[in-house]
């Protein structure tokens, strides 16, 4: 398959760098252990210590409301990486009322560091993208949409970070699985995902992903007996 | 008067849809892996946010089955969301009696899925075929569905219990 083909953003590829291996959240580790944030200029992180590199801590919580223009500027990143800006049809304000009106069609996580200044707004780098579903054998499942971080700050384990968290809510709502998509060609997602204890189902189950479109939706809808 | 309806699936539906259920996956032969229950159904369908929705087909009395079954097929969805387009309809899964095929059910229940999912501003409709099921593939791609496996490769990976369990303990 082409990696340059039409990647679609239904699937859980935006991982990047190495996702997995990254060093801890320093002292006290964890989200809650970031007594004392220290944000690392990205410019500088090829050349700064290990040490440096162990201070930066990261922050994952639930999406807020306001965050939209943010994630929404990261979706915009994935799209133009591939060049296929024309392929995103919703803005801040969709996704603001999708996720966060009475009855919400998706879950976010969002990654954020700490800001310079005290005074100052952290800064969103990565989020997860989920939402519940359910399976006819084994009942509420998470399905997990689509895990960024923003490439300066990937290879630290922020995308194991967002994806614990999902698994952490993923359990305390009761879900007996989590279900993901990833493309043939995304090597690294691949092994990511294996290494984490993912199934393939396509190949081990011969599950294939079926779609009608919007045309076909139309022509169904419209029938007539 | 009409050989069959469909509506949308109430609390007391919920035996004949684990029935429906069971019988499915017999055909598939996977029928000791639903674990579900009447309970889980109702809590899980009917609460304040459902995790799925449901059709269900029913026929007039005098069509009942030997066993007086009033509901013949459902159709089990949920919504999904793409972060490029927005709203997306995944049909879990959808299953006609077989003494029941070859009425329409099956097309009218699809059908009333296409309505749902336009109302509601889904951009399209997404479910899962094993590819050994012929019957079931056919079905679709005489109804214009692209298989996006075969076509854009993409692969579905399931993340058990015992795996989230481990990440979730994860400091």
């Amino acid at each position: 398959l082409d990696p340059d083909s039409h990647p679609h953003p239904h699937v859980t590829s935006w991982l990047g760098g190495h996702g997995g291996g990254g060093v801890g959240w320093g002292p006290g580790g964890g989200v809650d252990g970031c007594k004392s944030l220290h944000f690392i200029d990205p410019r500088r992180q090829a050349a700064s210590s290990t040490v440096a590199r162990a201070a930066m801590e990261c922050v994952v919580r639930p999406a807020q409301s306001a965050d939209c223009d943010r994630v929404m500027a990261m979706i915009h990143e994935i799209a133009e990486y591939h060049n296929l800006q024309d392929e995103v049809k919703i803005n801040s304000q969709v996704l603001r009322a999708d996720g966060f009106g009475g009855d919400p069609f998706y879950q976010c996580l969002v990654a954020e560091v700490a800001p310079e200044q005290e005074d100052k707004q952290g800064h969103l780098i990565g989020y997860a993208l989920f939402f519940f579903g359910y399976s006819v054998n084994t009942g509420r499942i998470v399905y997990l949409e689509n895990v960024y971080v923003v490439s300066e700050f990937r290879g630290r384990g922020i995308g194991k970070k967002l994806l614990i968290e999902v698994a952490k809510v993923a359990m305390a709502r009761g879900c007996a699985e989590m279900k993901l998509a990833v493309v043939a060609w995304n090597g690294r997602a691949l092994a990511w995902y294996r290494r984490l204890g993912a199934q393939d189902m396509t190949e081990a189950g011969g599950w294939h992903c079926l779609e009608l479109g919007a045309d076909a939706l139309c022509r169904l809808a419209g029938e007539g007996r | 008067m009409a050989p069959f309806r469909i509506r949308s699936a109430r609390p007391e539906d919920c035996p004949d849809l684990l029935r429906l259920i069971k019988e499915l996956a017999k055909y598939e032969d996977m029928e000791d892996q639903v674990v579900l229950t009447e309970k889980d159904l109702l809590e899980d369908g009917f609460g304040e946010h459902p995790f799925y929705h449901c059709l269900v087909a029913e026929v007039p009395e005098e069509q009942w089955t030997a066993e007086e079954h009033l509901i013949v097929g459902f159709a089990m969805y949920y919504f999904t969301y793409d972060p490029w387009i927005g709203k997306l309809l995944y049909l879990e899964d959808f299953f006609v009696m077989s003494e029941f095929r070859g009425l329409g059910i099956g097309s009218e229940i699809l059908k009333n899925l296409s309505q749902v999912a336009l109302k509601c501003r889904c951009s399209s409709m997404h479910f899962v075929v094993a590819e050994g099921n012929e019957p079931s593939i056919r079905f679709y791609k005489r109804r214009g569905a692209s298989d996006l496996s075969t076509e854009e490769g993409w692969r579905l990976f399931k993340i058990d219990k015992e795996h989230l369990l481990k990440m979730a303990m994860e400091e």
